[in-house]
């Protein structure tokens, strides 16, 4: 075992590990109160279940002011100081500071430089705020890439049905749709990577954009997808976490994943525009562990005033950018006061219609996403309304039910867009 | 009167109606040609600015939506192309006119020389005022009502109304149009505006000014529509 000092480069990092089969990658901004347990329980899943192995327990912090790099250094060394002489030796503890712009994608960048430098054969990355996290993580992320089997793995997560609703309404349909892969989790934050997709990532031209500040979790499995890699999903249990940033507001984080997702559907749009880019289905590893989650009381009632009031106030913001027939309907949903759904089919045509006036840039990009936040309270609403007393089970149904919605409406979607003219 | 100063006088008469009849048909062919020439203009820069995507550009700045909204239903690209016509038909008019040596044209052509940078000015500040008016309240409008504020509609009208006030009275002062008077419009225009927000934020409006405050300078109440769910 060996413990750095916080603050290196990656030359220092490279230079002292010399070289490691895993790498456990955490990015870092001020998570000085959570970091300490990833830490020890990565170094504790890598002596678990890769006993041996030359590992390298890696932070990528962003110059965090809590004292993050030195609970994470204080925190795995002491977890390797538990262990026998045998496994501790195989393992290190590293903490450096990234490079470029701020945010979770240029931390990776880094963590993914490093482990191609190393010669790792898989690397494993777990958000710094977690406390569900446990050893076994390492295990189902890393083990099906240690194996050989697959290039990519990403998390399966127990989350309550009302709970990651980007995910249900926008982006598990939406991928799937149009890459296929059936990811149910794309933005869920812990993957596992093999070399031949870190080697991939680390090429790619996309670090001074975006991605390396808000959009690397859909960049990654989009990537992953389009390129042919073998993708797996893995089943972790619940996902408990820091609570959420107050200070972020929805219309931002809308705005920040929706509109990361609209440019990677338009950089990939020669995978899916012609119909003939779909991934297989990602198989689903493992047996899912028993876990609780958090239950999650929604203000209905506040969700349909919002969408209401949006509607009202923007109709003729969207009768500029989108079809009349849909704006028309937004009209009757919000006129029946929750008693009308905003049913699947309106939904997907809403978030395809987006699509299309992103990639005309109908309205400047961030008014665009960030008028698309009523519609989004509305149809939650909706949805809330509709499986209050559903099972997670029955939840479950009715987003597979949205993303063949989203399947079915997808040819006509390609044709519109490829009828578009990019603005370019 | 002897027959020979009628016959003088007849010459005289004569001379002056063909010199009038050609002076009138030079000018005739000057209108002509400068209508020529303006029509052209029209059209070529009428084809030119569709082609190149002018309607689709105006219409994502909101410049077409401000131009609806004055009753100028037609593409941005018609009124683009007839404005650069007129403006050949009256350069081209006026620089015949002036090659005739008629004392007026020459005056007025050399006012026009004068009064075009000026003018252009004036039609490029109105243009990115109208732009930039839409561009702002058009923001203001979809970020009020994501925070909820019921005035989100009278906030964006007023946003509009500063910025085109603004534009107009910057353009105004470009032209030298009644320059005490405008100054002291705008003044009064703003002064009343900011006067207003003042005492409706200050009195009236205070807990809808500390809601505002609050939600921009400190973290969304719990209460923000969703807030319980993790949205991602």
């Amino acid at each position: 075992m060996r413990v750095a000092a916080a603050d290196q480069s990656i030359e220092d990092v490279v230079a002292a590990t010399g070289g490691a089969d895993l790498v456990v990658g955490i990015p870092s901004y001020n998570n000085g109160k959570t970091i300490g347990h990833v830490a020890a329980t990565a170094v504790h899943g890598l002596s678990t279940f890769f006993a041996g192995r030359p590992a390298l327990v890696l932070n990528s912090d962003g110059g965090s002011a809590d004292g993050t790099s030195t609970a994470m250094v204080a925190a795995g060394s002491a977890a390797c100081e538990s262990l026998d002489e045998t496994h501790r030796r195989w393992i290190r503890i590293e903490s450096m500071r990234y490079r470029g712009p701020s945010g979770k994608g240029s931390a990776f960048r880094d963590i993914f430089e490093v482990a191609e430098r190393v010669n790792a054969v898989a690397v494993v990355v777990l958000d710094a705020d977690l406390r569900s996290v446990s050893p076994e993580w390492i295990d189902r992320l890393a083990s099906p890439i240690v194996s050989g089997r697959f290039d990519f793995v990403t998390p399966l997560y127990k989350r309550h049905k009302f709970d990651g609703t980007i995910t249900n309404n926008i982006i598990y349909p939406m991928t799937n749709a149009l890459f296929g892969g059936d990811i149910r989790q794309p933005i869920g934050g812990d993957f596992g990577v093999g070399t031949p997709l870190v080697r991939a990532y680390v090429a790619d031209t996309v670090w001074e954009t975006d991605v390396a500040r808000f959009g690397v979790d859909i960049w990654m499995t989009t990537t992953a997808l389009v390129n042919g890699f073998r993708v797996a999903q893995a089943h972790l249990g619940a996902k408990v976490h820091d609570p959420k940033d107050p200070g972020q507001h929805l219309a931002k984080m809308l705005v920040e994943v929706v509109g990361t997702w609209f440019d990677l559907v338009e950089r990939y749009s020669q995978a899916w525009a012609n119909g003939d880019g779909s991934a297989p289905a990602a198989p689903r590893l493992g047996s899912e562990p028993a876990s609780d989650v958090t239950h999650v009381n929604v203000n209905v009632d506040s969700l349909l005033d919002q969408f209401r009031f949006g509607v009202e106030t923007l109709t003729p913001i969207y009768a500029s950018v989108l079809p009349a027939a849909l704006v028309e309907r937004f009209g009757a949903i919000s006129a029946g006061a929750g008693a009308m759904p905003f049913d699947d089919s309106t939904w997907a045509r809403t978030v395809y219609a987006f699509a299309l006036a992103y990639r005309r840039r109908a309205l400047p990009v961030q008014q665009l996403l960030s008028s698309l936040t009523p519609l989004y309270l509305g149809r939650v609403a909706s949805f809330v309304i509709a499986n209050g007393n559903s099972s997670e089970e029955a939840a479950e149904k009715q987003v597979q039910q949205l993303a063949r919605v989203f399947r079915s409406l997808c040819p006509d979607f390609a044709t519109e867009w490829r009828a578009e003219r990019s603005p370019q | 009167m002897n027959t020979l100063q009628v016959t003088t006088w007849l010459d005289e008469f004569g001379r002056r109606v063909a010199a009038i009849t050609v002076d009138t048909l030079i000018f005739l062919a000057v209108v002509f040609a400068a209508a020529l020439l303006g029509w052209l203009t029209k059209k070529i820069l009428s084809r030119v600015l569709r082609a190149s995507g002018f309607d689709s550009l105006a219409g994502r700045s909101g410049a077409t939506t401000s131009a609806r909204r004055a009753g100028l239903s037609a593409p941005p690209s018609d009124y683009a192309s007839r404005f650069a016509g007129w403006v050949v038909f009256f350069v081209v008019l006026i620089a015949g006119a002036s090659s005739m040596h008629i004392p007026a044209a020459d005056l007025v052509l050399q006012r026009a020389l004068l009064f075009i940078p000026a003018f252009v000015t004036a039609v490029v500040l109105l243009i990115i005022g109208v732009l930039f008016s839409e561009f702002a309240a058009r923001g203001v409008l979809i970020a009020s009502v994501n925070a909820g504020w019921r005035g989100a509609s009278a906030a964006s009208a007023l946003v509009r109304l500063l910025v085109l006030t603004l534009a107009v009275a910057m353009a105004l002062d470009q032209l030298a149009v009644a320059r005490s008077i405008v100054v002291a419009a705008f003044s009064i225009v703003v002064g009343g505006v900011v006067l207003a927000l003042a005492i409706a934020f200050g009195l009236g409006g205070r807990h809808i000014a500390r809601d505002y405050l609050r939600s921009h300078l400190a973290p969304p109440p719990a209460n923000e529509p969703g807030a319980e769910i993790d949205h991602r």
